[in-house]
């Protein structure tokens, strides 16, 4: 560093760094993952075990082969690992996990993308490829209740009375569902805590929830009522917070942002009415939206300042 | 440090224990570096020689074109050497290195006979009173511009945006009745129909008051109408001080950046171009002397100082404590988001900057990552351009694509890469290719 040096002060940085964005995403999400554990069953650690070692020898693998390099982005690996794990039920088979990290990080993350810039969430990717495989896709738009490894009581619950709805149960945890939404409140407590930190985005989250709740009124006749338990339905909130706002997957103008976050939370909204909730609808809505995302960023191009101006 | 919701950034916490600082002096007997070019002005031509003796204030410099100045001998002594080298914002020019003698003795203007607007607009030229270095003009030159065009608006700066410094504030606070008058030598110099004093937000409302107060005392002396003076304050968002940011601001006029505010009929000056002016005309001074703020966690006394033209930081930083000298052999002078990072420290410092800044150096703000596509750069751009597209293109040598996305409108300013999480230089290529672009153009 002794060279003279004349560039632009590097002195004064943010403290907000790469790593710093995904270490607060982790715990977050081990903070999740923790509290879906306790209240579902320590099975889920096996999925969890059999994830992050499978995504560890892939991404390892991906590296020499194309890169020869022994490198691996353990942070990006175990955020990979602990959502994909977050998103499916204990009793998933133990090598689902195997060929959904297969997917995840040699087709997601490595060939329709960079490091840290890819098309489409890698754990949605991932989970939405098992579970196409696994369920012959005819889960894929259509109500899912029982016990497949994807099941989603709150579309079950909608189906018989609204009036069942019980938000307290919600937000204990006292529904089963797959381990990183049983208990919503937490997941609720992680936005509020990335929002805070900078760690996502404030504008994709709360549009997302504001057109999906606009959206959901609309369609149920004006009635309020339907409002929580269509929020709490499923996985909405979980993938708005942790995969919707991912940064290398969304737009990076604030109207590609609008227009990004409006379609999945409009579409979000029309999934649970006419599916019941469906959690892999709500991942392919996800992919769908996440691909749409480059588009937008080349249609959109902001206007700067004096643009036009008189010169 | 909090970090706004706006365009720009929004920094807390280093003003306030700034804000408390007295302008003091930097005592130095180390020899002197004058720089003969100290911004994108062309460089004055010597009127020296080594072994002249000389006296504070002698003219050493003269302009070569009307892009350059007069610049003054800042003591008295004696020219031991005119080296072509490197000044301190790394441009390559003629400097003068002077031995200050033990007895300082001060050459003046002679006094101004009447001040009528020609007087005045050639003690401006004579001053050697140079915008601040961002703006790379002379002074004067965009008054005699011909491109000038539209009902002619003077405003004042009393403050700076940058939150690390304090130096224009600090010399409207202490010299209120000065800067007033100086403002009102350039307000007849540029003759000019409104004239526009801009205070920052970040200071008490009692503390612009006494300002405000104090400048309108002098201005009720003047034969000026009331009503063509007023007050401004806007928010402390780095960099609303700049040129075409303000003029939107204050005069809610658009004009695009690739026009300098002049053409359309806007001057800008700071508290400090004021105090200079005024001391040229009424004390009949050559400007041998810049108001600094020194700053940075490296400094036990970090605070505002008055430094000589040809100051070496050394010495500078000799005088003011430095905590870890290890630590200044990088340092960054002339703004902490856009100024430039230095690593020699026997190079001269120009009257045309007002902040040095030693931070504890941290090898991660250099160390690079791949874009994350956060998008914070394009939400903080203050001329809405996007950092990260234009980033791409400056990489990948697309010119013509990077033009498009407007990287001729950046002010560099810095923010992008301020607020980049991966660390990316943005705004350094950015401005590269800003310059590539237009050196293209000139081919
Ligand atoms: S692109 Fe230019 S104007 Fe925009 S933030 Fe970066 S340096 Fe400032
Ligand atoms: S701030 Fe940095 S990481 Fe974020 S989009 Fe801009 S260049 Fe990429």
């Amino acid at each position: 560093m002794n060279q003279f040096k004349v560039t632009h002060s590097p002195f004064v940085k943010s403290a907000n760094s790469v790593n710093f964005i995904k270490e607060q995403k982790l715990i977050m999400l081990i903070m999740v993952f923790v509290v879906g554990l306790v209240m579902t069953n320590w099975q889920a650690l096996y999925i969890l075990g059999i994830a992050l070692a499978s995504a560890l020898v892939f991404e390892l693998l991906y590296n020499i082969v194309c890169y020869e390099k022994i490198r691996v982005d353990f942070l990006e690996v175990l955020i990979c690992s602990i959502t994909f794990t977050c998103l499916v039920g204990y009793k998933t088979p133990l090598y689902v996990p195997v060929i959904a990290m297969a997917f995840s990080i040699i087709v997601c993350k490595m060939v329709f993308g960079k490091n840290e810039n890819h098309i489409v969430n890698a754990s949605a990717g991932g989970a939405l490829f098992v579970g196409i495989i696994f369920s012959q896709g005819a889960n894929l738009f259509v109500r899912v209740s029982g016990s497949g490894f994807m099941r989603n009581p709150y579309g079950a619950l909608l189906e018989n009375n609204i009036a069942d709805f019980n938000i307290i149960r919600c937000l204990k945890g006292q529904i089963s569902a797959s381990i990183g939404c049983v208990c919503l409140a937490v997941v609720a407590v992680a936005l509020i805590y990335l929002i805070a930190t900078h760690s996502v985005g404030i504008k994709i989250p709360i549009i997302a929830v504001v057109s999906f709740v606009l959206m959901t009124f609309a369609i149920n006749q004006f009635n309020y009522e339907y409002i929580l338990p269509y929020l709490f339905s499923g996985n909405f909130l979980f993938v708005t917070t942790f995969m919707l706002t991912e940064f290398s997957t969304s737009p990076n103008t604030t109207l590609g942002q609008f227009i990004y976050a409006i379609i999945f939370g409009v579409g979000a909204s029309l999934i649970i009415k006419y599916s019941g909730g469906g959690d892999m609808a709500i991942l392919a809505l996800l992919v769908c939206v996440n691909c749409l995302s480059p588009l937008l960023d080349r249609v959109i191009r902001p206007h700067y300042f004096g643009e036009g101006a008189n010169e | 440090m909090i970090e706004a919701l706006t365009r720009g950034i929004k920094l807390g916490g280093i003003t306030n224990s700034l804000a408390k600082a007295k302008i003091a002096e930097i005592k130095s007997s180390a020899n002197f570096c004058v720089p003969l070019k100290s911004g994108a002005g062309s460089e004055s031509k010597p009127l020296v020689i080594v072994g002249d003796l000389i006296k504070r204030g002698t003219v050493i410099g003269a302009p070569s074109d009307e892009t350059s100045g007069f610049v003054y001998s800042p003591c008295s002594g004696a020219v031991v050497s005119i080296k072509d080298k490197v000044n301190s914002l790394g441009e390559n020019c003629l400097n003068v290195e002077i031995e200050p003698a033990h007895k300082d003795s001060l050459l003046y203007f002679r006094p101004l006979e009447n001040r009528d607007n020609n007087n005045l607009f050639g003690r401006l030229i004579e001053s050697g009173s140079f915008d601040n270095w961002g703006k790379r003009y002379p002074s004067y030159h965009k008054y005699i511009n011909p491109n000038t065009i539209g009902a002619r608006t003077l405003i004042v700066k009393l403050f700076d945006s940058d939150p690390y410094c304090v130096s224009n504030l600090k010399i409207a606070e202490d010299y209120a009745k000065e800067v007033a008058l100086g403002a009102l030598c350039y307000f007849k110099v540029s003759v000019a129909v409104k004239l526009i004093f801009v205070g920052s937000k970040a200071v008490s409302k009692s503390t612009n008051q006494k300002i405000y107060d104090a400048i309108l005392d002098e201005i009720n002396k003047s034969d000026m109408k009331t009503n063509q003076v007023s007050f401004v304050t806007v928010s402390k968002v780095y960099p609303n001080d700049e040129d075409h940011l303000l003029t939107k601001k204050v005069l809610k006029k658009t004009i695009a950046v690739s026009v300098p505010v002049s053409d359309k009929g806007v001057f800008i000056e700071n508290a400090q171009t004021c105090l200079n002016f005024y001391r040229a005309v009424y004390d009949n001074l050559p400007t041998t002397e810049a108001v600094y703020t020194i700053a940075g966690n490296n400094l036990k006394n970090q605070g505002v100082y008055l430094v000589k033209n040809g100051l070496v930081p050394q010495n500078v930083f000799a005088s003011v404590d430095i905590k870890n000298k290890e630590l200044f052999k990088q340092y960054s002078i002339g703004g902490t988001f856009n100024g430039i990072s230095q690593c020699d420290t026997s190079v001269g410092l120009p009257l045309s900057v007002s902040t040095l800044f030693s931070n504890k150096w941290n090898d991660e703000n250099f160390k690079e990552r791949d874009c994350i596509n956060c998008g914070r750069c394009n939400a903080r751009c203050p001329i809405k351009l996007s950092p990260m597209m234009i980033d791409n293109f400056a990489i990948n040598k697309d010119f013509a694509r990077a033009k498009r996305y407007g990287v001729l409108s950046c002010i560099d300013c810095g923010v992008c890469s301020y607020v980049c999480p991966a660390k990316r230089h943005l705004s350094q290529r950015i401005s590269d290719t800003a310059q590539a672009i237009k050196q293209r153009r000139t081919m």
